[in-house]
């Protein structure tokens, strides 16, 4: 039980967490999570100071995100 | 009377080399299910917490990916964990945002979302080495001890599976995209076969291709019946949402195994089951949602459940 507690609590944090150093999100299995953490870490300071590679960061994320997501939480 | 015995000589020795390599020749089959042999990690244990790739070694360990912990952990046949490695930075075999998993018959191959390379360990998972890439990673097979496969994301250059040496030299490329479909839209899971073609399923697009080792489409197919993901506007980006498929595996038999995504009639469980032509023979649905599929050197079928706490690992039967 304990680790049922403990994954719902922290429950896509580090799915949706797009960006090394970005701290964890309070993500809830939502309608548009993905799309919520996207945004998030395209107008993150550190990914726009490591383009390229920081946006391109955030679109794998954003794929790995609905690949992973239930699709029920995603729709 | 020696002419004849070549003949037969000939026939059996085809045979002989069919039954070898998987996908040569071909199989009727009307029905596939599949029947759990194992069960890793559970809500009330601390096996695995939130696990994103799975492979398997030629004896049958299991490599499992937990972004959870930071970790890439191996179990035994029966499932007991035999040890665990990486840990959370950016050090050498360190994970930040650990994503992709493949293993060749030696080694072990592992993505971290935010790294331009593929991290490579042996089986006992010391960590070995970086194979570099010349961007980040949105997909990873391995093709042999020394050679990796890598969809890599790219806004100058998208849509290209490169072919990696160990020492990250580009050796050969498949640039699969029809024009400019627009962002992500090139999305793939791809899986090598032994011949070097590449099947590919797009992840928001209703298409399952077979690409030749030299760069060729062989064949394409439509199993959604051309249904579109809607795009949403994100950031000033226009982004597909909903996924078509979420991964794609080759069994032994010579079948193409396809997972569906949101568009699918059992969202993310229903698995496609296309011959290597692309003829579709079944489908059959998962019991959980999965976002990944993988087979085994044995043929064993691995998908997720509980939502990424649990590794499933399935017989696949054949009717």
């Amino acid at each position: 039980m304990k680790k049922r507690a403990s994954f719902t609590a922290v429950f896509l944090a580090i799915l949706v967490t797009f960006v090394a150093g970005f701290p964890g999100i309070e993500a809830e299995a939502e309608a548009g999570v993905c799309e919520k953490a996207l945004s998030d870490c395209l107008n993150d300071i550190m990914t726009q100071a490591t383009a390229p590679f920081g946006p391109i960061s955030c679109f794998i994320g954003y794929t790995f995100c609905k690949k992973y997501i239930d699709p029920s939480a995603a729709a | 009377m020696n002419g004849s015995r070549w003949t037969i000589g000939f026939a059996l020795l085809w045979a002989a080399m069919g039954a070898a390599q998987p996908g040569i020749g071909r199989e009727i089959i009307s029905k596939i299910t599949i029947e759990e042999v194992l069960s890793i990690g559970a809500l009330d244990d601390e096996a695995l917490f939130q696990w994103t790739g799975v492979a398997a070694d030629p004896d049958g360990f299991i490599y499992v990916l937990d972004a959870m912990d930071y970790s890439l952990k191996k179990f035994d046949l029966r499932g007991a964990l035999v040890k665990k490695t990486g840990g959370r930075g950016q050090g050498p075999g360190e994970f930040m945002i650990p994503r992709l998993l493949d293993a060749s018959p030696n080694f072990i191959f592992a993505t971290d979302q935010n790294v331009a390379g593929v991290y490579v360990f042996d089986r006992e998972l010391n960590y070995r080495k970086k194979i570099l890439c010349p961007s980040l990673i949105a997909h990873l097979k391995a093709l042999g001890d020394d050679r990796v496969a890598v969809a890599a994301m790219s806004f100058q250059a998208p849509g290209k599976i490169l072919v990696l040496n160990d020492d990250g030299k580009v050796l050969s490329e498949i640039a699969y995209l029809d024009g400019n479909p627009g962002i992500l839209m090139d999305s793939i899971s791809f899986i090598p076969d032994a011949a070097g073609s590449f099947y590919l399923a797009f992840l928001f697009q209703d298409r399952i291709e077979k690409w030749s080792s030299d760069g060729k489409r062989v064949w394409s197919r439509s199993l959604l019946g051309g249904k579109k993901s809607v795009t949403k506007k994100i950031s000033s980006f226009s982004l597909p949402g909903e996924t078509c498929f979420k991964d794609i595996a080759l069994d032994r038999r010579g079948h193409v195994l396809v997972l569906g995504g949101h568009l699918s009639e059992a969202p993310s469980r229903t698995v496609f089951v296309l011959d290597l032509q692309g003829d579709l023979l079944t489908t059959f649905v998962l019991p959980d949602t999965s976002h990944c599929l993988y087979v085994d050197r044995r043929n064993y079928l691995y998908a997720r459940a509980n939502d990424g706490v649990t590794l499933k690992k399935y017989r696949i039967l054949y009717e």
